[in-house]
């Protein structure tokens, strides 16, 4: 079954962790899934706080 | 500002390393929420909750990315509270990303019909804060 997987997608990464942390949208590469991992599309997420 | 990346829904695209893909072409593989693991005392296997996932399968990444599956906390079925856990967003890359890694043993199978949007908040746990 071919599915196609890019290389690189857009995440969300975390700079200066702490009071002054931001999340900045960045381009980043897409993971590798190890042996009793697997990789995951994101469809949705969310969060609380 | 406390801030939180964690809990996601996704859907099972692709495994494209060779142990993966050998995986796959044998079918689903047996999944559980922990395990199993062999319980060597009582030569069982202890399982907390069990079901399938296949390619495919909408699956849910929790706030705790994964457990042990041995510690008293895990063998209580207190896995939240796995003192070896590994935390989403915090020790493994969250999911405000497009394609995110889970381990297959601890995703959460999310049934057919589900709203996306319903069952994401579903895998928050009253638990940690992943990055705060």
């Amino acid at each position: 079954m071919a599915v196609s997987v890019p290389k690189t997608q857009k995440g969300a990464v975390v700079e200066k962790p702490g009071k002054d942390a931001k999340a900045v949208v960045k381009e980043i590469p897409v993971e590798e899934p190890q042996e009793g991992e697997v990789l995951i599309k994101m469809v949705a997420t969310g969060g609380t706080n | 500002m406390p801030y939180r990346l964690a809990f996601a829904e996704g859907r099972l695209e692709s495994c494209h390393d060779d142990a993966s893909s050998r995986w796959w072409t044998r079918g689903c593989r047996p999944h559980c929420q922990i395990g199993p693991w062999r319980n060597e005392s009582q030569d069982v296997y202890t399982i907390f909750g069990a079901g399938l996932i296949c390619r495919g399968q909408m699956v849910g990444i929790k706030a705790v990315w994964s457990v042990c599956g041995k510690c008293e906390e895990c063998k209580d079925g207190e896995d939240a509270l796995c003192s070896n856990g590994v935390s989403s967003g915090a020790h493994k890359s969250g999911t405000f990303q497009e394609y995110a890694i889970g381990p297959a043993s601890y995703v959460t199978p999310v049934p057919d019909g589900i709203d996306p949007l319903i069952a994401a908040p579903v895998m928050v746990p009253p638990l940690w804060c992943t990055l705060c």
